[in-house]
């Protein structure tokens, strides 16, 4: 009977990594794919994908849920690729002119993020998520009337025939995989881009670190109960504010790793599902609103990603059209997030009654 | 418990400082950056120039990269980054014609080479490069805005008259 129980548990507990490595090994032999192209991509998509959702760690430790806002970050970090692209500062050394320009950027947003989820305690998510529909706002106006008017942009290739206003698609020749390629290693068929991978591996190491700091601790205290940290003399609010401050930097940082992988820039909506595919994608990896591990992240990325990769060409395969699989993207997607949320909510609804069944046993 | 936290003067300073030095980093580290990753494109050009024939059948070869093959009247484009760059030109026996050291302004995106003015020893051998304006063709009609205002669309009233 407890072996049931516990495999049951076990079921619930994955039940959103379970569904998605069924969906998608169920999806890989009508692709045609092979092994090899397979893994090869997934190289690819866990150098360009894995700093933007290992942005996401500390607010969920900090017990803020998941951080929609880090669309914020993103911008950020278009703003410093588009200066990179204006002054022509190419290579490794244009993707760090590019963070620096980004960094006081997403701290001024990170910290005006924090301040308004600080205002919305419990409602984190939604907020984030509404909010980064308001700072896009100000990013539109921004870029397409301030840039080239007030803001002066050398550079006319990048200007809209008009004079103002940035193009709607930056070509980043300059900067395209200068991460990547500064160190590549050759593993039989494979290439893996060593330096992207050591740029993430220090990532891991940095949040292994801070949770063993004091601060670290402070935020974990916070996100078990906020009362109870407030009580033991924990300063709540700055303590989520700065989960929020790093996660807006990193996401900053993703953003630019993500796009000197990609090679070109949509500059109006590249950051407008940087945090749904994020979000998705360390759901996926069997994460929760409450809980995430560095090996969630990875998993995450590696699952999502084969779908994304295989599931266009089974569409294609299976049914005729591409446009099948580019559907199964965005309703997995969304769909992961619902049932990741749902799960949540009804597992939590089920240990407090489970608690609840604990006190009554307890007191007969 | 009212709050207010007293800080000791020496954290205090010590705290300042420490900020006061990371900006500096910062401010170091972007200078760094901008001027070690600015790009330039080198036009290397073997044309007639000023007192300076033009040069038959030559590898010109930018900070050690792959030689380009030059004939008379033949350019080229390379792209560098940073300011401080060493070109190297030969014949195709490997006769060493001239070797040079010289810097690109951070200014100029795109500067011309003159190999005849290189070899020649003619100063200036590079200078920035301006391209023949050309003519910019007239800004369609639409802007962006017949959105808002149904006459941003519309022909212009001072357009010419079509032919007939």
């Amino acid at each position: 009977m407890s072996g049931k129980k516990s495999l049951g548990r076990f079921f619930t507990e994955n039940a959103v990594v379970i569904i998605f490595l069924l969906i998608t090994i169920a999806a890989i032999p009508p692709s045609g794919f092979s092994i090899q192209y397979i893994v090869q991509e997934m190289i690819t998509r866990l150098g360009r994908n894995s700093f933007l959702v290992l942005a996401l760690l500390l607010p969920i430790y900090a017990g803020m849920g998941l951080n929609f806002g880090m669309t914020l970050g993103a911008m950020s970090g278009q703003i410093g690729l588009i200066l990179a692209i204006n002054f022509n500062v190419t290579g490794v050394e244009g993707l760090v002119f590019a963070a620096l320009v980004g960094t006081p950027i997403s701290v001024l947003m990170g910290y005006v993020c924090g301040a308004v989820l600080n205002k919305a305690k419990g409602r984190e998510m939604v907020t984030g998520y509404i909010l980064a529909f308001f700072i896009n706002g100000i990013y539109q106006f921004l870029v397409l009337y301030m840039m080239g008017s007030v803001i002066p942009i050398r550079s006319p290739a990048i200007l809209l025939s008009r004079g103002y206003g940035i193009r709607n698609t930056l070509n980043l020749e300059g900067v395209r995989q200068s991460l990547d390629n500064a160190l590549l290693l050759r593993l039989g068929p494979f290439t893996v881009p060593i330096a992207t991978a050591l740029v993430i591996v220090a990532l891991c190491v940095f949040v292994v670190w801070f949770k063993k700091t004091k601060l670290g601790q402070d935020m974990r205290a916070v996100g078990h109960d906020m009362a109870v940290a407030e009580a033991a003399g924990v300063p709540v609010d700055r303590t989520r504010i700065i989960a929020i401050i790093i996660s807006t930097v990193l996401a900053c940082y993703g953003q630019i790793i993500f796009l000197q992988n990609m090679g070109n820039m949509a500059t109006y909506n590249a950051h407008d599902q940087t945090s749904f595919f994020a979000v998705a994608a360390i759901l996926v990896g069997g994460a929760s609103v409450k809980k995430a591990t560095i090996p969630n992240v990875f998993i995450g990325v590696i699952l999502l990603h084969v779908l994304f990769v295989v599931t266009p060409r089974a569409g294609q395969n299976l049914f005729g059209s591409a446009m099948i699989g580019e559907y199964f993207r965005q309703f997995i997607g969304y769909g992961v997030i619902a049932l990741s949320l749902v799960l949540y909510a009804w597992r939590a609804r089920k240990d407090a009654a489970r608690a609840r069944e604990g006190l009554r046993g307890a007191a007969a | 418990m009212n709050g207010t936290k007293t800080i000791d003067p020496k954290v205090r300073a010590r705290r300042l400082g420490i900020r006061l030095a990371l900006l500096v980093v910062y401010a170091v580290a972007l200078v760094l950056c901008f001027y070690g990753g600015k790009g330039h494109a080198i036009l290397v050009d073997n044309k007639d120039a000023e007192g300076a024939p033009a040069l038959e059948g030559i590898m010109v070869s930018v900070d050690g990269r792959e030689a380009l093959e030059l004939y008379a009247g033949d350019r080229d484009r390379v792209n560098v980054k940073s300011q401080r760059h060493k070109v190297r030109v030969e014949d195709f026996n490997g006769t060493i014609l001239a070797e040079r050291s010289f810097t690109v302004d951070v200014d100029h995106d795109m500067v011309l080479l003159s190999v005849p003015k290189l070899v020649a020893g003619l100063e200036p051998f590079i200078e920035k490069f301006k391209p023949l304006d050309q003519a910019l063709p007239p800004e369609e009609p639409s802007t962006g805005e017949a959105f808002t205002s149904p006459e941003a669309g519309a022909e212009t009233p001072s357009a010419p008259p079509a032919a007939p």
